[in-house]
């Protein structure tokens, strides 16, 4: 039991930062129809800029948080506008190439500004072991899974109350009836990039906690897109707790049938449930009528 | 005048071609053209890649300030292989293509064994020393010579200095998470090795796929299994990964890594898990008298940034292309692969300047400086030092 339960607290966490990431694919997603393959990498790139707020230009922890969350936020926009927005109307597989070159572009950035080096990332909450009954969770870790939980909600939120949010729902479900309707669709786009890049950056920061700030840390974009498409990728909630499936199972699997399972438990899963629901656990069925 | 043109042709004739026959690539009169093949641009060893970079420049530079060899300057070609195996062949093809005489570094394990065949068919003297890999030397290839020890040896001998030393009258148990390629197959004999030498009651090994940044059912399985001496088998970030996970559960382990170990970005992420923990190296340390002329170099030769960089690959690197340096120079102005390759297998001591004892390779063995001592990290302060003297194993 004990076994059990750290493993699942160890998928819970893992599952989290797969969750964060899989959320900001959904965000864009569900209002632009975009696919964003250079999510992983915007994450880093995040994570590399609040490394140096702390580390280089030593801000205290309190300030870290807003100032990360606005240059998020800046990051996205500029992508959107400096990238994206000229694609406009152009066939969505042009789109999603571009997605990749930006992908290579901020790979070779960020080594290019911050070099090959790998560096610790400490933030004050971090080093300390919190003990429930028989599950070890590092503070760090824990933080993930607040952190998470605070997004999800936050998220749900702000689709389902805000006005902005609504408005972006209203422009992925019928976008020249939104218009209609006075949104302003290149903004949703703006705010939907924007509000991705703030998920991932705060996830890219988690990871460089948790593990270190790294060069190779885009991975964690490429394990995440499974996160985006088992939980449904119109559906940002859906895609975090997509997340936590793909972390649990794959922890679940390492620990009880064969440690090679743990990167392919979850694509195996998703073959499952696509076969099953082909929009994904928790994305909406599209219905056509001809 | 009809006479004398025709003695003029034969003459510049004869002249071509003897300089033809002679003329090895890679080789004129003013300078020899080394290769060099490292991962220049994989997110994870890049580091490491210009660390070797800075021993080859070193070497390079100090040898070019004494006349190069026999007069002609010493240039090195750096191409990169991102730790693809089908890159590092594609580098080599293209470094052979641009005309270089000899390698002084072929990619790391896998790269090594991917370039083995051409690097044989061509005869190209070649140095392997950035990754250890036993079977390019074994069995001897006339052209290929390695120096260093093997991952197993240098790990069999952290375990055999932990299971003497350091288990304070607990029973042994081993266990080794390693990585799933060459590299990790190296990693894993020493375990196997281990177990069979020392009769230690043993975990199933654990493999990862490389770029795995999570280990928490990993160690989760070791702490189950009550393993106290743990094989970290990851080459850089993996390693304060395992040990923070093992950290949290408390567990009481002796934890053995590979030379990347020593490197101050693992020992900064150490740090936190408060474990002292080995490592292993056949070369003076940085800081240490052997490495003292080597420092006095890197300070005269390299950037400031540069020499901050540098690392026991810089080492390695350094004496290798020391070595290679010596053996060019040992064949005076008539330099070719053949050659190199006869002076390399001959039997004479090679200088490394302190960084290794004096390296001799014979007909029979192409492999040198396989001696290794045993280093520990305290992760809480970040000191080193070697507890053994240079042994065999």
């Amino acid at each position: 039991m004990d076994l059990f339960l750290n493993l699942v607290a160890s998928g819970l966490v893992i599952g989290s930062v797969y969750g964060l990431i899989g959320m900001s694919f959904a965000i864009i997603f569900r209002t632009t129809g975009v696919l964003n393959f250079a999510q992983g990498e915007v994450m880093m790139l995040v994570a590399y800029t609040a490394w140096t707020l702390t580390h280089t230009l030593l801000f205290p922890f309190w300030l870290l948080v807003p100032s990360t969350i606005v240059l998020a936020a800046l990051i996205g926009m500029a992508i959107e506008r400096l990238f994206i927005r000229p694609m406009t109307g152009q066939p969505i597989f042009a789109i999603v190439m571009v997605t990749i070159g930006i992908a290579i572009t901020l790979r070779s950035l960020t080594t290019l500004v911050w070099g090959h080096e790998f560096e610790g990332f400490s933030v004050p909450f971090s080093g300390g072991v919190v003990e429930i009954g028989p599950v070890f969770l590092l503070t760090e870790q824990l933080a993930v899974l607040i952190l998470f939980m605070a997004v999800s909600a936050m998220t749900w939120a702000f689709f389902r109350f805000s006005r902005v949010g609504m408005a972006m729902r209203a422009t992925s479900q019928d976008e020249t009836a939104a218009l209609l309707m006075g949104v302003d669709s290149r903004r949703m786009s703006s705010f939907a990039w924007a509000i991705s890049a703030i998920v991932s950056g705060l996830a890219g920061v988690m990871v460089s906690v948790l593990f270190a700030r790294a060069p190779d840390m885009w991975h964690f974009g490429l394990k995440s897109f499974p996160a985006a498409i088992l939980g449904g990728l119109d559906s940002p909630i859906g895609a975090g707790f997509g997340g936590l499936i793909i972390g649990v199972i794959g922890e679940l699997s390492a620990g009880y049938i064969w440690n090679g399972l743990k990167e392919i438990s979850g694509l195996i899963l998703i073959i499952v449930i696509l076969m099953v629901r082909p929009y994904g656990l928790f994305g909406e069925k599209e219905l056509e009528r001809v | 005048m009809k006479m004398l043109f025709r003695k003029a042709l034969l003459a510049a004739g004869v002249s071509l071609f003897a300089t033809g026959a002679m003329a090895e690539q890679g080789v004129t009169d003013t300078e020899v053209v080394f290769g060099n093949i490292v991962p220049l641009t994989h997110p994870v060893t890049a580091s490491l890649a210009y660390q070797v970079i800075y021993g080859n420049t070193v070497a390079a530079a100090e040898w070019n300030e004494k006349g190069g060899i026999n007069g002609r300057k010493i240039v090195i070609k750096d191409e990169d292989d991102a730790y693809v195996p089908a890159n590092t062949v594609q580098a080599l093809q293209k470094l052979i293509d641009e005309g270089v005489f000899a390698m002084l570094t072929t990619g790391a394990g896998a790269g090594v064994a991917a370039t083995l065949p051409i690097l044989e068919e061509q005869a190209i003297p070649t140095m392997v020393n950035f990754s250890p890999y036993e079977p390019a030397v074994n069995p001897v290839k006339p052209s290929i010579f390695m120096i260093g020890a093997s991952y197993e040896d240098l790990l069999f001998g952290e375990i055999k200095y932990i299971v003497e030393n350091k288990m304070d009258g607990k029973t042994p148990k081993i266990g080794v998470i390693r990585q799933d390629d060459d590299f990790g197959k190296q990693v894993e004999t020493a375990f196997t090795r281990a177990i069979k030498d020392f009769g230690l009651d043993y975990a199933d090994p654990l493999t990862f796929k490389r770029g795995q940044k999570d280990f928490g059912a990993e160690i989760l399985k070791m702490r189950a299994a009550g393993v106290n001496i743990l094989i970290a088998g990851g080459v850089t970030s993996e390693i304060p990964a395992m040990a923070k996970e093992a950290a949290k559960f408390k567990m009481d382990l002796q934890i053995a890594t590979v030379p990347t170990g020593q490197l101050t970005p693992i020992v900064k992420l150490m740090q936190p898990t408060g474990f002292t923990y080995f490592s292993g190296d056949y070369v003076s340390p940085l800081g240490s008298k052997g490495a003292e002329h080597f420092e006095a170099m890197a300070n005269k030769y390299l950037k400031e940034d540069e020499v901050k960089g540098l690392s026991r690959y810089s080492l390695t690197a350094y004496a290798a292309s020391l070595i290679m340096f010596q053996a060019a120079e040992a064949c005076g102005k008539d330099l070719t692969r053949a050659c190199i390759s006869e002076k390399l297998a001959s039997g004479e001591k090679f200088e490394t300047n302190g960084v290794t004892q004096p390296i001799s390779f014979s007909a029979d063995k192409h492999i040198a400086a396989t001696a290794t001592l045993v280093v520990e990290i305290d992760s809480k302060t970040g000191a080193s030092k070697a507890v053994t003297e240079l042994m065999d194993f």
